[in-house]
């Protein structure tokens, strides 16, 4: 085993931790399970969410939400970023729901996509953010079982300790773990013992893309949303002689026709 | 502006619009059924693929006012739980990446199997090659296709 300082990101653990202490989500929708198969089962969602930090709510039914943080432009890092962490946290995939993570690179550290990186430079933060979940479980559950948390164990979101033969789902200590500290030191686990990471899971947005619901910028309208579209010469180099806005500002619904320069640098050389 | 009255997934829809109004904008803007995406507005995507009478159409580029009493179905209504042959294959193939073509894709191969039940990979080509894929899904669309027409 390899025990690692938890630096990497406590600052950011304990700030949203701290927030997460007195808010908890209440939920009251059916989210689709990462379940793969025919059958796309809903999950039953909790009553209350617990959030472990950034990353990572659980719900009292055992549940759990992974935050994906880095934009989904078809590499299917909203797949494969959360499994990351669920491998560390140690729960069964068919029991998360992911939810792409607001911008917070606070806690979220870098959130682009771009240089084949997501991954790569992604990889540290959520090993810690799953592994520092899975310790405070453990830690939880070790001071109600009132034994060494050094004895607790766990699988697939479940906690055990085999000497007192006492095991609790990951739901029953989410509330319980919230209010700790961020341990100092977690373990990761060794790459000969993943069970998810490595190995081949479906697209967790495919249900709602087979189906056409909204997922894009293009399919989001807010109160007094307006469309704007830019005409662009149709080489490099060129510049806007003269334009006759008349004509396109009397068609219904247009509220304004202007010209811009776009590189305001180039802009001030003239 | 004019009054069309449309039949859209199984029900009718009435508009008051711009007779050249492209069916995908009624779709999007006017119905608020987003399902269907803009790609290109000139019909060289796929993007906005829907059935009219079941033939695949680009939606960017048939004016609202030559629908007329023709149904129109989109990837909102292709099946009632998202359970239509193509549609389990395509999560059985797990075909989709970002997603942004694929119910264009989906529709397009629908409209291929009423017509075609069992094309062979050349037809396949064939009848997906005016849609396109940015994440290049090419590989499992056709495949899917191939478990939609076996299934």
């Amino acid at each position: 085993m390899t025990v690692f300082k938890t630096k990497v990101g406590r600052r950011s653990f304990l700030k949203t931790s701290a927030l997460a202490g007195g808010g908890l989500m209440i939920s009251f929708s059916w989210l689709a399970s990462c379940k793969p198969g025919e059958e796309e089962q809903a999950l039953q969602m909790p009553d209350e969410w617990f959030e472990l930090n950034g990353f990572i709510k659980i719900g009292e039914n055992g549940v759990v939400t992974i935050m994906s943080p880095n934009p989904e432009i078809g590499q299917n890092v909203k797949t494969s970023m959360p499994m990351i962490v669920a491998e560390e946290l140690d729960v069964d995939w068919d029991n998360v729901v992911v939810e792409q993570a607001p911008l917070n690179t606070e806690i979220f550290t870098r959130q682009l996509a771009g240089g084949s990186q997501s991954i790569r430079q992604g990889w540290n933060n959520l090993r810690m953010a799953g592994a520092t979940g899975r310790r405070m479980l453990m830690e939880a559950a070790a001071k109600v079982w009132q034994v060494p948390v050094g004895e607790i164990t766990t699988k697939k979101g479940v906690l055990y300790h085999s000497a007192s033969e006492q095991s609790a789902g990951y739901g029953e200590f989410a509330s319980a773990a919230v209010g700790l500290e961020v341990p100092e030191e977690i373990t990761l686990k060794e790459i000969k013992d993943f069970t998810i990471i490595g190995t081949d899971r479906r697209n967790v947005d495919g249900p709602k893309i087979v189906t056409g619901q909204p997922l894009y910028g293009l399919d989001y309208k807010a109160e007094g949303m307006l469309y704007a579209m830019v005409a662009q010469p149709p080489a490099f180099g060129m510049k806007l002689k003269s334009v006759d806005v008349a004509a396109a500002k009397a068609m219904p619904g247009i509220r304004d026709v202007f010209s811009f320069t776009s590189y305001p640098a180039e802009q001030a050389k003239q | 502006m004019a009054l069309f009255s449309l039949k859209i997934n199984g029900s009718t829809q009435e508009v008051d619009v711009d007779p050249s109004t492209p069916l995908l904008w009624v779709l999007r803007d006017h119905l608020d059924m987003v399902g269907t995406k803009f790609g290109c507005g000139i019909a060289a995507c796929g993007a906005c693929t829907v059935h009219l009478e079941g033939n695949a159409i680009r939606s960017c580029s048939v004016p609202v006012s030559m629908v007329g009493e023709q149904a129109v179905t989109t990837i909102e209504g292709l099946s009632e739980k998202g359970d239509h042959p193509v549609q389990k294959a395509w999560l059985e193939i797990d075909v989709p990446q970002c997603g942004y073509c694929q119910a264009g894709q989906i529709m397009n191969a629908a409209a291929l199997l009423n017509q075609n039940p069992n094309p062979t990979d050349a037809q396949i080509e064939a009848a997906m090659s005016g849609n396109i894929c940015r994440c290049g899904t090419y590989t499992r669309i056709k495949e899917a296709i191939k478990t939609a027409a076996n299934s």
